[in-house]
């Protein structure tokens, strides 16, 4: 298949599906202090937004599904911008192996005022995605699931250079619980910084819940403004079912999000 | 999906992208019959590039025991069951379907198995076993055929025409080098996604759980820069391993004064490892001439008889090929061009340059077992 032919499937298939949330879609009411920590109880006051999910379909590999609905609420402070995601998963899953799969979640928004494809932007009008990983998760709150799967044995000699090629690695790799990216379509996923990104999520009986926290002007596009308008789309791993790459669940139009002023 | 046209399987087939080929294309000729699996090639590997926390268990080399033997585990089984039956016609033509075409294309790109990490953890499961029967069939030493057997199989990444890695990949990750055709994976493009890992027929890509990237042979790009042979080639104690640029024979460009041409193009005596899979490797082996030839045929494709009958004319006076196989193993320079005269075989690098010379037979002196004039006796007379 084309990319053209591509990208118009992408159109037509956005056109055809209203948006999730409907018209009104998430607000993301103006408080005293927009949290990082998906428990604070600011949550209890902010509404949410339920989000549908599919399995994605358009470029192979294609796959995902395991996941359809998910939770979204939005609060911010004049500073400070914080979406919590929340979904039922029965498993964390916050190891990687060689046919193990982590748990993981994004948020993108468009970069600019232009409108683009909500399959991670195209070739033009490209898309900043935030993206939370259940492995780096675990790894910050000093579990080492890669320690345990792969335990050091005595009297194995490890090169010199090994911690320095991980440096380096973990660089272009990444290692924080939430990275920032930026994507011009399918396959064009690529890291980049964002000064003020960070965040972090927990899993508490059947239910992972990740808080995206940024402020609202930071390093990297889109500029949030308080009382404007922007829209977002949702992906969804689910490690259990041997999500990764394109096998994922994505929502299939954009919901629109506002800030209160 | 694109045509390209797959001399091994001696047709057209599908492939993601069009047909690219490099200016050169890097290719090895193993020897196994001289291989006795000592595993050196792999331990000058491992120390060379995997020797770090995470890549315990990675070999980029390895050398399996057939038919019971295999890293990962059972990977040539795997992949054989899952495409399924095919058979090669009396031109050499596969009638069956390769890794790209049966694929689904939509759930997966190409048809791949991803071994689990347990298949990953025995790099010498099945070591020496025998296959053809019990020991109670007899196997004496004076016996002119060996009932049982097994054989020994080097492997690494086979730097194909047609890789799937690179096909599967859907970051652009791997790319395949138009200066000598080494197959390379950037790690700071990888995200972790496995598809290469799943997509390689031949299980070489490999994963590195602890930095969440996938890594593969690298051809030892930095020595064959500078026109020398991989640490695998050059730490064969065996001398099994010929290393030189092949020609695409649609180009008709063979060349009979080059090794690996020679070995492969002008005497057919060098065969892919599964050509059935449709990728084109360029690794190439001189088949085991002990081994039956029905599993051969399923290893090698259809020209393991001619090969084998080939192969054995090294030992009954044909000068060239001897000589020209004495050569794999006696220089840390790629060998581009060779001439075998008068019991003694050289090798050229492709600026022209001398770079071996072996005598064809060895000379051998034989001295007495008493010395007069030391009043010794000798224990080793030659």
């Amino acid at each position: 298949m084309t990319r053209m032919t591509l990208a118009l499937t992408g159109l037509m298939v956005s056109l055809m599906l209203p948006s999730s949330a409907g018209a009104a879609g998430l607000v993301a009411k103006q408080v005293k202090v927009a949290p990082n920590n998906p428990h604070d109880a600011v949550w209890k006051g902010a509404k949410a937004t339920d989000v549908t999910l599919l399995g994605q379909m358009i470029i192979p590999p294609t796959g995902g599904g395991a996941i359809t609905e998910a939770q979204v609420k939005a609060v911010h402070d004049g500073e400070w911008l914080s979406i919590r995601l929340s979904w039922k998963d029965k498993t964390p899953d916050r190891a990687v192996g060689v046919d193990t799969f982590r748990d993981a979640a994004a948020i993108g928004f468009p970069m600019s005022d232009q409108a683009t494809s909500p399959f991670m932007g195209d070739k033009k009008n490209p898309v900043a995605i935030w993206q939370w990983s259940a492995n780096h998760q675990a790894n910050n709150d000093g579990q080492s699931e890669f320690a345990e799967m792969y335990p050091k044995v005595d009297g194995v000699w490890y090169a010199d250079h090994d911690a320095a090629m991980s440096v380096r690695v973990h660089r272009w790799r990444g290692v924080e619980p939430i990275e920032h990216f930026v994507a011009h379509g399918f396959g064009t996923l690529t890291p980049t910084p964002d000064d003020t990104l960070t965040g972090g999520g927990t899993w508490d009986d059947g239910t992972w819940t990740v808080v995206f926290h940024r402020k609202l002007s930071s390093s990297a596009l889109p500029a949030f403004v308080a009382g404007d308008a922007s829209q977002f789309i949702v992906a969804l791993w689910d490690g259990e079912s041997e999500e990764v790459n394109g096998r994922k669940s994505v929502t299939m139009a954009w919901t629109p999000i506002k800030l209160e002023k | 999906m694109p045509k390209v046209y797959n001399w091994q399987i001696g047709r057209e087939m599908d492939y993601p992208f069009e047909e690219a080929r490099p200016t050169k294309q890097i290719s090895m000729v193993f020897d196994t019959n001289k291989c006795i699996a000592c595993q050196t090639c792999t331990i000058a590997c491992k120390m060379t590039w995997t020797s770090g926390r995470g890549q315990e268990y990675m070999f980029w080399n390895n050398v399996e025991t057939k038919p019971y033997g295999g890293y990962p585990n059972a990977w040539d089984r795997a992949i054989l069951e899952k495409l399924g039956p095919g058979k090669w016609t009396t031109e050499g033509k596969l009638e069956g379907k390769t890794v790209f075409e049966a694929a689904d294309g939509r759930a997966e790109k190409i048809a791949g198995v991803l071994p689990s990490d347990d298949d990953w953890a025995n790099p010498n499961h099945g070591e020496d076993l025998i296959a053809g029967g019990t020991v109670d069939q007899g196997m004496y030493i004076h016996e002119e055929k060996h009932p049982l057997w097994f054989f020994y199989l080097p492997r690494i990444c086979n730097h194909c025409s047609f890789p799937a890695c690179l096909a599967a990949c859907p970051r652009g990750s791997i790319y395949k080098r138009p200066e000598d055709g080494i197959v390379l994976l950037d790690q700071s493009r990888c995200r972790g996604y496995r598809e290469c890992v799943k997509a390689c027929p031949y299980g070489k890509p490999m994963f590195r759980p602890n930095h969440e990237t996938s890594e593969k042979c690298v051809g030892c790009y930095p020595k064959v820069e500078k026109g020398m042979n991989t640490q695998c080639v050059e730490g064969c104690i065996g001398k099994l391993r010929g290393q030189g640029w092949i020609s695409d024979p649609a180009k008709g460009n063979i060349r009979e004064d080059h090794p690996m041409d020679y070995l492969v193009h002008v005497r057919k005596m060098a065969l892919p490892l599964y050509p059935q899979f449709g990728t084109q490797p360029n690794v190439y082996y001189i088949p085991p001439v002990h081994v039956p030839a029905p599993y051969l045929e399923q290893l090698f494709g259809p020209g393991v008889e001619h090969a084998i009958n080939e192969y054995k004319k090294a030992g009954d006076g044909d000068e060239e090929l001897a000589g020209l196989l004495l050569l794999f193993g006696s220089s840390p320079y790629i060998i581009d061009r060779f001439e075998v005269k008068d019991g003694v075989a050289k090798g050229w690098n492709d600026k022209g340059t001398l770079v071996a010379t072996v005598p064809v037979t060895e000379p051998t002196t034989i001295r007495k077992h008493y010395d007069k004039k030391l009043d010794v006796f000798r224990m080793d007379v030659t």
